[in-house]
């Protein structure tokens, strides 16, 4: 074993490696300070400990000195320990139906990648499409979309990166400086971020969202309802993306014979659809119809529940798969996030906020709507898009009621923005994904994706003014 | 007289076709034996694999599956510029060795130059800000320090 002797002055290595402790200790003594403040008008003693959580949150969630989860347990205790709410209070909330939703979600998209479901059905899409140069990338794009209808982004972005890099090798696409291989991943990561708002299962974060709709103003978004608003957005956005990758990628000059003989392969290998793969897609489909026809009536979670039962009883899955294919931080990041979301806004904190920040610039209801926009698209870049639903969603449906707007709304405008992040790794796994198969430059995503967010953002508000009063969503 | 040996170390993120080509050309003009070393920077794939994990809340299978997928392309990757090197090394009359290994940068490149008993080696710098090098340190240059053999550092 070699010896590494650090050859850097003592002070630096003891800045280096001291500085993340100090930034902790520096926060934790902020927050309590802060705390302990007189609160300023219009603010109760709780609101003011309320907001100092939150921004601890923020600064955690955003600096990632702590995983995104463990700031969200860190949350939990504080609300609890500063008094913000009771301790039985704050447990309770961790008791969510959203949350439960998305851990039945999350099962049964690991059922259909742990029977190879979902690698078939991408195959199956390619191979549909994959008749040339330009369709194989269209191909690929609208498996990553309509995959992550019913699954989350990342789970169809890591599932279909060793596909799309067969594919580049296959074809013996020069990394860093094949245009055509660039779009293949560009295409990949685009297709699954733009198909994982269309529905609550691309992206927890949805889920999510509703939680904290349920629990701060006790109304709720159904299934159908959500695509209804939804899916035209993401059709015209696949649309736009699709002309970015066609028009500033050469796209359609490359031979890809060896790349639909390689799928042809691949086919070869799944081999003919198993008994399991049958079964969870006879119990996804019908899961999905339940949740589009009988949300109201039978609840979400609990038609995700009963689908993970089936899946036991029928022995596809096995309680090991779960522990290997779900990741259950998720499930603490969201109980702490509906938690925090609940206590700003119970406190008054999230609207005495919301006035000072947004207040002044949000001079009419669609102004307020674009703000929010706006910022989610933006700040999703840098942060992870989960919590900036957590953050903005609080404040946005505490002054919802000062603009005359229905919480519901507030909702789809932050949710939705908030998961468009096309440009830099930092904000979703798709990106990040697609940025480690040394395919392509930070630079292809950051200018590209800076065009297609411009173009979501415009594409976002003309269909919140236009389509959304046709099915009875008006901003005021 | 033995044959000098010298080490070109090349990795996932350090390979300029400047530093090659200075190490072939060495090694022609010296009469010497060239070893190509590739370092797969699991470090690299670590890193991707932990902000999946972390950030992206992506199982630990999906994520395996995604790390190995990586690694098993830039081993693929390193054994393309390896091959390459070879080539060019045939055309210059050059005796030249490949070898292939999994790794911290670090680690992998000392044991090597202890191993070979290499009379030069030849490093790849990443382009970074003297800032950043003070505070974080530098790999290359630790292993200049670290190194009794004569020890070449080629900027990106």
């Amino acid at each position: 074993m070699n010896v590494v002797i650090d050859r850097r002055p003592l002070w630096v290595i003891i800045l280096v490696k001291g500085f993340r402790y100090l930034v902790l200790a520096s926060l934790g003594i902020a927050t309590y300070a802060l705390s302990q403040f007189e609160p300023p008008q219009g603010l109760t003693q709780e609101g003011l400990r309320a907001i100092t959580i939150f921004a601890l949150s923020i600064i955690l969630w955003a600096t990632h000195l702590l995983p995104l989860a463990i700031t969200s347990l860190l949350a939990i205790a504080l609300i609890a320990l500063m008094g913000v709410m009771s301790s039985q209070e704050v447990y309770s909330l961790f008791g969510n139906s959203a949350i439960f939703f998305i851990m039945g979600a999350l099962i049964l998209a690991a059922g259909m990648l742990k029977t190879g479901l979902s690698s078939r059905l991408a195959l199956i899409i390619i191979t549909l499409f994959g008749k040339n140069s330009r369709s194989l990338v269209l191909g690929i794009f609208l498996t990553s979309a309509f995959l992550s209808f019913w699954m989350p982004e990342h789970a169809v972005a890591a599932m279909m990166f060793p596909i799309v890099l067969d594919i580049a090798r296959g074809l013996e696409l020069k990394p860093m400086q094949s245009l055509y291989a660039k779009a293949l991943f560009i295409a990949l990561a685009w297709g699954a971020i733009i198909g994982g708002v269309a529905t609550f299962l691309g992206g927890a974060r949805t889920p999510l969202a509703i939680g904290i709709l349920q629990e701060t103003s006790g109304k709720g978004i159904g299934f159908f309802e959500w695509m209804l608003a939804v899916v035209p957005i993401v059709v015209i956005l696949l649309f736009v993306a699709y002309l970015i990758l066609a028009i500033f990628f050469n796209i359609s000059s490359e031979d890809i014979s060896r790349a639909r003989e390689l799928i042809r392969e691949k086919k070869i290998e799944l081999g003919r659809m198993t008994y399991a793969e049958w079964m969870v897609g006879l119990i996804m489909t019908i899961t999905v119809l339940l949740w589009m026809f009988c949300s109201e009536s039978l609840g979400l979670a609990n038609i995700a529940l009963i689908s993970v039962v089936a899946l036991f009883v029928f022995k596809l899955v096995t309680w090991k798969d779960m522990e290997e294919y779900v990741n259950w931080g998720i499930i603490l990041m969201y109980g702490g996030a509906i938690c925090l979301g609940y206590a700003i806004t119970d406190s008054g904190a999230a609207l005495w906020a919301g006035n000072i920040m947004i207040g002044s610039w949000a001079t009419s209801s669609m102004a307020m709507v674009v703000i929010f926009a706006v910022l989610a698209i933006v700040l999703t870049e840098g942060v992870s898009n989960t919590a900036i639903v957590a953050i903005l969603l609080p404040l946005g449906i505490s002054l919802s009621d000062n603009y005359g707007i229905d919480p519901k709304l507030v909702t789809y405008v932050v949710a939705v923005p908030a998961g468009l992040a096309f440009m830099l790794p930092m904000g979703t796994p798709p990106t990040a994904i697609a940025l480690s198969s040394g395919y392509l430059k930070v630079k292809d995503l950051l200018i590209h994706g800076l065009i297609l967010k411009i173009a979501a953002i415009i594409i976002f508000i003309l269909m919140v003014t236009y389509y959304w009063p046709i099915i009875g969503m008006k901003v005021s | 007289m033995t044959m000098k040996n010298i080490l070109l170390v090349l990795s996932t993120t350090r390979q300029s076709p400047k530093t090659i080509e200075l190490a072939l050309e060495r090694a022609m003009n010296e009469g010497a034996r060239l070893t190509g070393l590739f370092i797969l920077d699991s470090n690299i794939a670590d890193s991707i694999f932990e902000k999946l994990t972390d950030s992206g809340f992506i199982g630990d299978k999906p994520s395996q599956q995604l790390h190995s997928s990586i690694l098993l392309e830039y081993r693929q990757r390193g054994m393309v510029k390896l091959e390459e090197t070879k080539e060019m090394a045939a055309k210059k009359g050059v005796s030249f060795e490949a070898i292939i290994k999994e790794g911290d940068f670090f680690n992998e490149c000392l044991e090597e130059i202890n191993k070979s008993k290499a009379d030069l080696v030849i490093l790849t710098r990443k382009k970074r800000s003297s800032l950043s090098r003070f505070i974080f340190g530098s790999y290359v240059e630790n292993i200049k320090k670290g190194v009794d053999c004569e020890v070449l550092i080629v900027d990106e």
